[in-house]
């Protein structure tokens, strides 16, 4: 099933994330996505929107971003755009979670996420936009090594 | 976040229902950490579909403050996609899970 792009405009607020939720899940229903996706999905996009919506903006104003969620046969694919100052979030190292529990620091973990449970992320600065784009196969779970 | 509260000898079971996201984690968080005092707490997991980097970290303070008190946490009854939240994360042996809470919260 295809579906054309939706587009789903947030504000730098937390609470959007409430919204973000709901759209996601009602986009899931309409494609008829499956858990794992489902979930992952979820989860990938709550970690990019929460990152845009507590670091994005250091201004203290409302801010507006978009999520458009689209999908083909082979793949769903999110874009989320913002016009926050230029970051790459794929730029920051990967976390390392062999550390133990003590030393593990707090945060980090949401872009770990987002690389593992998507087959495919990309980031972009388009003029004045920051836009990372994310792709999952559809109907494929990557193989994730015991850790 | 749905959560129910129950007690089964020593232990404090916790039953949660609905996302650990950004919104679950903040419910979970105010009914979890002043349960984490040393005494044992489990958390049910079976009604749980997703947890996100903010569940994981309520989980990783709960658990930081449980160990400091000496006490237990334990996770349990979580479906295969929640289970594999836990290792993308690195997390599957950080935290004590176990796949049915019934036989640890009833050994006492």
């Amino acid at each position: 099933m295809n579906l054309s792009p939706r587009i789903l405009s947030l504000t730098n607020k937390r609470a959007e994330l409430r919204r973000l939720a709901a759209w996601v899940d009602e986009f899931a229903t309409t494609l008829d996505l499956r858990e794992p996706m489902r979930g992952e999905l979820q989860v990938a996009l709550e970690e990019v929107a929460s990152n845009v919506i507590k670091h994005g903006f250091r201004d203290g104003a409302t801010h507006t971003f978009t999520v458009a969620l689209s999908a083909d046969a082979d793949c769903v694919t999110a874009v989320v755009t913002d016009d926050a100052p230029a970051f790459d979030p794929l730029a920051r190292a990967e976390v390392d979670i062999a550390l133990p529990l003590e030393a593990r620091p707090i945060g980090g973990l949401g872009i770990h996420l987002v690389r593992h449970l998507m087959d495919d992320v990309a980031y972009e600065r388009r003029g004045a936009r920051n836009v990372l784009t994310l792709r999952r196969r559809r109907g494929s779970t990557a193989p994730v090594a015991e850790m | 976040m749905e959560i129910t509260q129950s007690q089964t000898g020593s232990w404090v079971v916790l039953a949660l229902a609905g996302n650990l996201d950004t919104t679950g984690s903040e419910e979970l968080e105010a009914v979890l950490l002043p349960l984490v005092n040393g005494s044992p707490v489990a958390l049910d997991f079976s009604g749980v579909g997703y947890v996100t980097s903010a569940g994981f970290r309520t989980l990783m303070i709960a658990l930081k403050q449980q160990t400091a008190s000496q006490g237990t946490l334990v996770l349990g009854g979580m479906s295969a996609p929640v289970r594999r939240f836990f290792d993308i994360a690195g997390l599957g042996r950080v935290f004590k899970i176990v796949d049915d809470l019934t036989t640890v919260v009833s050994a006492g």
